[in-house]
């Protein structure tokens, strides 16, 4: 993550990740927070200190760099969107408010049809596009069940289902042995008193 | 760098080099004697309908236009040690300034010329087409360039 930060949002901690368009200062790129949630940033106006931050995802920024969306619609797509006015050399004072896609000027957007058209000398670009490709795909593969996971989970399975199939079996046993153990008990009183009365017995030989 | 190059630099460079705060590369990517570049493309801006001329202050690089301590996004709140943004940016063909063209802030301009070695030091980053020219003082450097009226070569 680099160490240049761009914003703080909601308490979060924007890092400047790629720049995407720079002049004689960055004009579009992402940022990252700590959770690797990335971030489009745009430059709108840097006399006025005028930027635009959506929050978006891996796969919207590799479809606009990949030119299968166009600029807007990385922001139109965005989850969501704020309005930051730089506060010249704190970070912490700058003005962040949320923003409806619809309520910014056009004016502050990229144009409507234009692509990110990336050229081929462009390789910085696309070696971060791979980046976030291979973060995909690890993400994918730790949303699919591994043979550990499909292991426990059907060892847990048959946990509770013998677990189940136990107390079915205790409580029906239980019922079922209701008048024997009634009977035992019986015997055992019988037998208690038959036992005391032959102590009595013998001892009267004693 | 001899004293000679040091003292035909723009005031601010030239104290910053002085200063370390920031140097110039050892290895030749920098160069002071190179065949005139053209056609070279930089954007400049205007305010709608007052398209004056192309003045010095179109050359301004980052560190000039900008005050000190001032925080551009992006850049760092040490932009100060970092030479390029003491370079001001061009172009060697304008398909790279395409999508800046269709970026935010607008009402820009493509101002098309030429750079010498009587203009400053340059960098070529290789494949990008960007070039870092690194402008003597008192250049007339604006008199070599003029509104790009090819608007279609975008």
């Amino acid at each position: 993550m680099s160490k240049i930060l761009c914003y703080i949002i909601n308490n979060e901690k924007l890092y400047l990740e790629q720049i995407l368009a720079e002049y004689d200062y960055p004009i579009l790129y992402t940022c990252i927070d700590k959770n690797r949630k990335r971030y489009l940033a745009m430059c709108v106006d840097p006399e006025e200190g005028r930027y635009i931050v959506a929050q978006t995802t891996c796969q919207i920024l590799i479809k606009m760099m990949r030119d299968s969306i166009k600029m807007i619609d990385a922001f139109k797509t965005a989850h969501r969107i704020f309005s930051v006015i730089s506060s010249s050399n704190d970070i912490s004072q700058d003005i962040v408010k949320p923003i409806e896609f619809s309520k910014i000027s056009k004016d502050d957007l990229p144009e409507e049809n234009a692509y990110f058209e990336l050229l081929d000398s462009e390789e910085a670009i696309r070696e971060y596009i791979r980046v976030l490709e291979d973060e995909i795909k690890e993400d994918d593969i730790q949303h699919y069940p591994t043979f550990e996971m499909i292991g426990d989970f059907v060892f847990s399975a048959i946990n509770q289902v013998r677990m189940s199939m136990n107390k079915a079996y205790k409580t029906y046993f239980r019922f079922q042995s209701y008048p024997i153990i009634e009977k035992t008990m019986q015997y055992e009183l019988v037998d208690s008193k038959h036992f005391e009365e032959e102590l009595v017995y013998e001892s009267s030989f004693s | 760098m001899t004293e000679e190059l040091l003292d035909r630099f723009a005031d601010v460079l030239k104290a910053a080099l002085q200063s370390q705060l920031v140097s110039f590369p050892e290895d030749n990517t920098i160069v002071s004697d190179f065949t005139p570049l053209e056609p070279v493309y930089r954007v400049v801006r205007r305010e709608p309908n007052n398209r004056f001329p192309i003045c010095i202050d179109d050359f301004l690089s980052h560190i000039e236009r900008y005050k000190s301590g001032e925080i551009i996004k992006g850049v760092g709140s040490e932009s100060e040690r970092e030479l390029q943004y003491y370079s001001c940016s061009f172009f060697d063909n304008v398909k790279s300034l395409k999508r800046i063209m269709n970026l935010p802030k607008k009402n820009k301009h493509i101002i098309i010329g030429s750079i010498n070695p009587e203009n400053g030091v340059i960098r070529v980053s290789q494949g990008s087409g960007h070039i870092d020219l690194w402008l003597f003082k008192n250049n007339m450097i604006f008199a070599q360039f003029s509104y790009d009226t090819g608007g279609d070569s975008l």
